[in-house]
């Protein structure tokens, strides 16, 4: 064996698995450190962190709110109280927020002890009560062109659930809470290209694990799984894929940005076209974790397609008939803080011109909520908030709802047919009818009731062409037999013909 | 009829060990064969003990309390209500948006009042804020306001603090402010919604949310409270503290008493109508001296009484009701309530074992009269016994018992003239149900041995009637080849004991062991009442001709899929009688191993009547003291009110379904908590069958009552004239 010498645990990891992979991929994947700092405080301790450029950092957890729904009391963020070398900090944390950059550093907290209270503690590894992650304040929180968004499509085109957002899953409403871990993007089953994100060692394809990553990892077999491992020695789990690309071989090393597969909905997708992308590390507790990576998306994106603004109306809502929603477009982001107009259109036809408002619900269903912003240089941006409002009766039943995406999303020019899927849940009699916002008369689709969830024609789909540049809102709408609508939408950004 | 492949395999298996095959064969066995044989191992030899104190028996138990539910009278509206306090023998009670006070002496209602709307101070608050903590908070309105529709929901107040629980945290206002907890989820309450606040003596801060109870202990350190920690509801929406620093704790589905400082027993789950009127509980209120607590239910206001009672006082309550209510024909029965309001509107139908469980009461009475020679006791198993006999004669076939008998008209009423199942009597008055099972006669021949013992033996008037009674029906079986014959000639369905049925019989491999034990029983007891050898020398020839004694080695049968809860009751019944009256060194040596061989498969039920008849033979190695708890916890109120509990946070489920295909649990929850049967039904269901109107008899509790004290295992505390001051409950640990 040759002798190497390295600190710390990534890197004797990789002494490890340096070891044990075939010589042929050890010369093309060169690993390297990660540049966040991960640490876990329980309420009250403080640590002395050294960030990656050699700054030390005094930290200490001072205090910690956790807030949580009404419906099912799902942590959706907190406020963390933090000392960072000595000046008070209150960090608003959760799904979809970017770190802050306070007190001479970047700053995010992503996970806290009460996901561990009803949700599913090993998804990450957090032992004490709250996880805090720095960077330098000048840093990019990846090496630049380390990771790439990992599907050909636009910014938040479709339904995500990202980080620790509760999901809506299962039949029934229950006390255990699923919180996401990872990221899952909405995608077109059988269309949307997924690809590698970073420069990474294939250690799973399937129901095959690479030799010495079959103990003490993350990879779990499983037929439409891949597991990538990076130079940082983190672990990328690819999961409902329709297709495995087929130079995804184990022991091979991918090319960022080479195919992974095609996006699906196989495994435990719950029936919903998607793929599931998780970082798994090592955490501060030594236990694998999940790494929050809605800040590295958005990095990676902005950089890569030269974003400049985005709205964002996220996470999704629960609530119920009789109650209010607060809806949040205020984590919408520019890149030179040029918004100035925030404008929700809501489901009854009214708008309201604020960041965030508050909105009453009184009938069940499953709403969709439009947000546009604007910003100073006349660009616009537009979101949808999903808020699924229950049935107080019985808070355990989830409403009808309807999931929509399309492809492509990116670069659409006029004339070119895009392709929407739609498929209804928890649905019973209706159509779907569809509305693709440029005057065109309504068309109908009838995705099936009774499929069962990874049944191929579970999404139905429909064609349609815009014939002119523009903004343009897609709805698809579909009503129960008992009454209870559901509605999903889409934002197709069309460019002139060239 | 055909051999099922499974059996036959199940049978060969249990051949194979019985011949010593070796561990290695057995290992590529489909199914893991400890499921059919557990193995009787070194330490399970019968002549190991385990080590107890010296004067552990009897186990003395003191008087202890027990919660009573007590009707509220219909003057208070069975509606949602928000709030209650308790001032001085007056009640106030917030319903529907009206403040109502109630005379608890009269319970009437002298005054109705519009409350007044207030939209920061929910009817809670504003019924108990002090009139200091009121004028303290009203300088800090404007800043609770701040919050977009934070509303107060309780409050606690002590001679320094005021604590304000609200939907956007806790907040403590102080002399001179108003401060907000800082951490939610560590370091404070579960969650910014805060349902409920209290202050124990200690200087605990007892905080609820809808995740469970954050408690702040006194040196300031904060700790969850959920399921796992023995919380049975998480859903938080009342704390009260008593003068003893226990807790009463309502939530969204059941009230919850709780004993942080005891030890023992710590958690009460008092859920369903046994206890309150409804499973929402809003508010809760102690009033006379924590002896009564009033309950603000979404269907209107409950009172649960706190009574001290006895073991005997408990069993002389249920023998008086018994006698009053549960007597057809001397039979001992369970009624059905006409009108679930009233107690006396009964009915009392036939059921298809109404020997066996009248047999139940006349052994807890024999027993009773046994270790008391009150007469009133020999009266009452006198009843039974008379009954049984009864039912022995009603067929006219000598020997051919009857499972019920009705008198011809409410035969008629009950559609049972035209049941081919039910016979016209030889007399014409009566009808009688045929097709009597095994359960049936096992109940009648435990009845003769201990009716025998306690009362016949001695009783010129009672001796022969018994002798003759148990020939003629151990006759019957005997001659007909160890079977009950029915009216028409063939075997009762459920009826035989014969050899060439239970051995080497694939069909009857589950009943292989039970009914040979029954068999053996009977006969040994025919054979001690009439002093006939004929009885004797069929117990033999069964085991030395026909390995009954081996069968009886392997009685239970403990397939984790299909326990028989059913079975463990017909067998101990059986076993009972037989323990006493075999004393031969060898077959004596075989039934301890055999029995406690059963026990091991019954050793986490906490039946004390099982327990109670293993330690007859096998004390040291018996769990007595559960035995003597589970009789504490079963309540003496026999109604069989639906109990829920599959919905609870503390409980952990049995991967395996039962024999019925129902959830169950892993650890029996206490015989209060969960709905009780007689002894044959499967004590780790989550939900009891739904019968409120269903109300048994309650033999069920007087049987191990009256064993254990008859044979030394429990006994009454000596009674005290002058109470101590301390409260009695709190000698007593479960």
């Amino acid at each position: 064996m040759k002798s190497r010498t390295r600190s710390g645990v990534n890197a004797s990891l990789f002494a490890v698995l340096l070891f044990l992979a075939s010589p042929s991929w050890s010369a093309e994947l060169k690993p390297f450190p990660a540049l966040v700092r991960v640490v876990d405080l329980s309420l009250g301790e403080s640590a002395q962190v050294t960030l990656h450029n050699g700054s030390e950092v005094e930290l200490k957890l001072t205090s910690l709110e956790e807030h949580r729904d009404a419906v099912r009391h799902a942590v959706y963020g907190s406020t963390v109280g933090l000392s960072i070398n000595g000046t008070a900090v209150a960090l608003d944390a959760g799904p979809y927020h970017l770190p802050e950059r306070v007190a001479g550093v970047q700053v995010d907290c992503t996970a806290t002890g009460g996901l561990n209270s009803n949700g599913t503690p090993a998804d990450w590894g957090l032992k004490k009560d709250a996880r805090i992650r720095l960077w330098p304040a000048d840093s990019p929180l990846l090496q630049p062109g380390s990771m790439i968004y990992p599907v050909d499509q636009g910014w938040l085109a479709t339904r995500t659930w990202y980080d620790n957002e509760p999901v809506h899953a299962g039949n029934t409403i229950k006390p255990q809470i699923y919180y996401h871990a990872g990221m899952d993007i909405g995608a077109s089953e059988g269309l949307t290209q997924v690809i590698a994100a970073t420069d990474a060692l294939v250690v799973q394809r399937g129901e095959t694990v690479l030799d010495g990553h079959t103990e003490d990892t993350p990879c779990s077999p499983r037929y439409d799984v891949v597991y990538l491992m990076d130079g940082r020695g983190w672990y990328y789990r690819y999961s409902h894929l329709k297709e495995i690309a087929p130079n995804v071989q184990p022991g091979t090393v991918l090319r960022q940005g080479e195919p992974v597969g095609i996006a699906g909905k196989e495994g435990a997708s719950g029936g919903w076209s998607h793929l599931h992308f998780e970082i798994k590390s090592r955490q501060p507790s030594g236990a694998w974790g999940t790494q929050a990576a809605f800040a590295f998306f958005h990095e990676a994106y902005v950089r890569d397609f030269d974003l400049k603004l985005y709205a964002n109306a996220r996470p999704a809502h629960m609530i119920t008939a009789g109650e209010s929603v607060t809806l949040d477009g205020s984590r919408s982001w520019s890149a030179d803080d040029s918004i100035t107009d925030y404008t929700w259109t809501l489901h009854d036809g009214t708008t309201r011109s604020e960041a965030t408002v508050s909105v009453p619900y009184a009938k069940p269903g499953f709403y969709c909520e439009t947000l546009k912003v604007s910003n100073r240089h006349g660009e616009t941006s537009y979101d949808f908030a999903y808020v699924m409002v229950l049935d107080p009766q019985d808070l355990t039943q989830y409403t009808p709802s309807v999931n929509i995406n399309h492809y492509p999303s990116r670069d659409i020019q006029a004339g070119q047919a895009i392709t929407f899927k739609a498929r209804a849940f928890r649905m019973k009699g209706g159509e779907e009818s569809w509305d693709f916002g440029d005057g065109s008369p309504p068309q109908t689709t009838r995705s099936p009731e009774e499929a069962a969830p990874l049944a191929p024609e579970g999404y139905v789909a429909i064609e349609h062409t815009y014939g002119a540049s523009g903004d343009y809102i897609v709805t698809v709408s579909r009503t129960h037999d008992n009454g209870l609508k559901a509605a999903a939408k889409a934002w197709v950004h069309v460019a002139p013909a060239k | 009829m055909p051999q099922s492949p499974l059996f036959s395999l199940a049978l060969g298996l249990v051949v194979s060990i019985a011949g010593g095959a070796s561990a290695e064969n057995l290992a590529d066995l489909p199914f893991p064969v400890w499921n059919v044989t557990p193995p009787l191992i070194s330490k399970d030899d019968p002549r190991t003990t385990i080590e107890h104190p010296e004067n552990r028996l009897p186990i003395v138990v003191a008087p202890f309390e027990e919660h009573v539910r007590k009707p509220v009278p219909d003057t208070i509206p069975a509606e949602p209500i928000d709030a209650i306090a308790l001032q001085k023998g007056t009640m106030s009670l917030s319903v529907m948006g009206k403040t109502l006070t109630v005379d608890t002496t009269t319970w009437s209602l002298p005054a109705i009042a519009d409350a007044i709307p207030d939209s920061l101070l929910a009817p809670k608050v504003a019924m108990h804020l002090s009139v200091d903590a009121r004028t303290r908070l009203a300088t800090h309105h404007e800043a609770l306001q701040k919050q977009p529709g934070l509303r107060v929901v309780d409050s606690a107040e002590d001679s320094e603090y005021v604590w304000l629980a609200t939907n956007w945290g806790l907040y403590c206002l102080t002399r001179n402010e108003l401060i907000r907890h800082p951490n939610y989820g560590v370091g404070g309450p579960l969650a910014t919604e805060v349902t409920a606040v209290a202050i124990d003596s200690r200087g605990a801060l007892w905080t609820g949310s809808p995740m469970g109870i954050g408690v702040r202990d006194a040196d300031g350190t904060w700790r969850a409270i959920r399921g796992r920690d023995g919380l049975p509801v998480e859903d938080i929406t009342a704390i009260k503290v008593d003068s003893n620093d226990r807790l009463w704790i309502g939530t969204r589905h059941g009230l919850i008493h709780y004993r942080p400082y005891d030890t023992g027993r710590q958690w009460y789950y008092r859920e369903g109508l046994r206890y309150i009127p409804n499973n929402v509980v809003n508010d809760i209120a102690i009033g006379n001296d924590g002896k009564s607590i009033y309950t603000a239910t979404n269907l209107g206001l409950g009172q649960l009484d706190i009574v001290t009672t006895t073991l005997e006082e408990r069993a002389n309550t249920i023998e008086a009701l018994l006698n009053k209510r549960h007597r057809r024909l001397g039979l001992v029965v369970a009624a059905d309530l006409k009108d679930p309001k009233d107690p006396d509107s009964l009915d009392l139908p036939d059921n298809d074992n109404d020997g066996l469980w009248t047999a139940y009461h006349v052994v807890a009475m024999s027993l009773a009269y046994g270790e008391t020679s009150d007469p009133a006791f020999k009266a009452s198993a006198m009843e039974g016994m008379h009954a049984l006999y009864m039912l022995q004669n009603a067929s006219g076939i000598p020997g051919l018992v009857a499972r019920s008998v009705l008198p011809l008209e409410e035969a008629i009423a009950r559609g049972k003239d035209k049941d081919e199942q039910w016979r016209l009597t030889p007399d014409g008055t009566s009808y009688w149900k045929s097709d009597t099972s095994s359960d049936e006669i096992d109940g009648h021949y435990f009845a003769f041995y201990a009716y025998w013992e306690h009362i016949a033996k001695d009783d010129p008037a009672e001796r022969e009637k018994c002798i003759n009674q148990i020939r003629t029906l151990s006759d019957y079986i005997v001659d007909n080849g160890y079977v009950l014959l029915d009216w028409d000639g063939e075997r009762t369905r459920w009826g035989f004991w014969a050899p060439e049925l239970l051995n080497n019989n694939p069909l009857h491999y589950l009943e292989s062991g039970v009914n040979s034990l029954q068999i053996l029983s009977f006969l040994k007891t025919t054979y001690y009442i009439t002093g006939n050898e004929k009885y004797q020398e069929h117990y033999m020839k069964l085991i030395t001709e026909h390995h009954y004694l081996s069968n009886v080695l392997l009685e239970k049968k403990v397939h984790p899929d299909s326990n028989n809860h059913s079975d463990n009751q017909l067998a101990y019944v059986a076993w009972y009688p037989l323990l006493q009256l075999e004393h031969d060194p060898d077959i004596r040596d075989t039934l301890h191993k055999a029995v406690r061989r059963h026990y091991k498969a019954i050793n986490r039920d906490r039946s004390s009547f099982f327990y109670f008849i293993t330690a007859t033979i096998d004390a040291d190695y018996v769990d007595l003291e559960s035995a003597a708890v589970n009789l504490k916890n079963i309540p003496t109120d026999r109604r069989q009110w639906t109990q829920l509990n599959s919905h609870r946070a503390d409980v952990v489920f049995d991967p395996r379904v039962d024999r019925f295909g129902k959830a169950q649990l892993i650890t029996v929850l206490p015989a209060d908590e969960r709905q009780f049967d007689r002894w044959n039904g499967n004590v780790y269901l989550a939900d009891g069958n739904r019968s409120d109107n269903r109300v048994d008899a309650g033999a069920d509790y007087l049987l191990p009552y009256w064993m254990g004290r008859y044979h030394g295992f429990i006994a009454e505390a000596p009674a005290v004239q002058t109470a101590p001051p301390t409260s009695p409950a709190a000698s007593t640990s479960n």
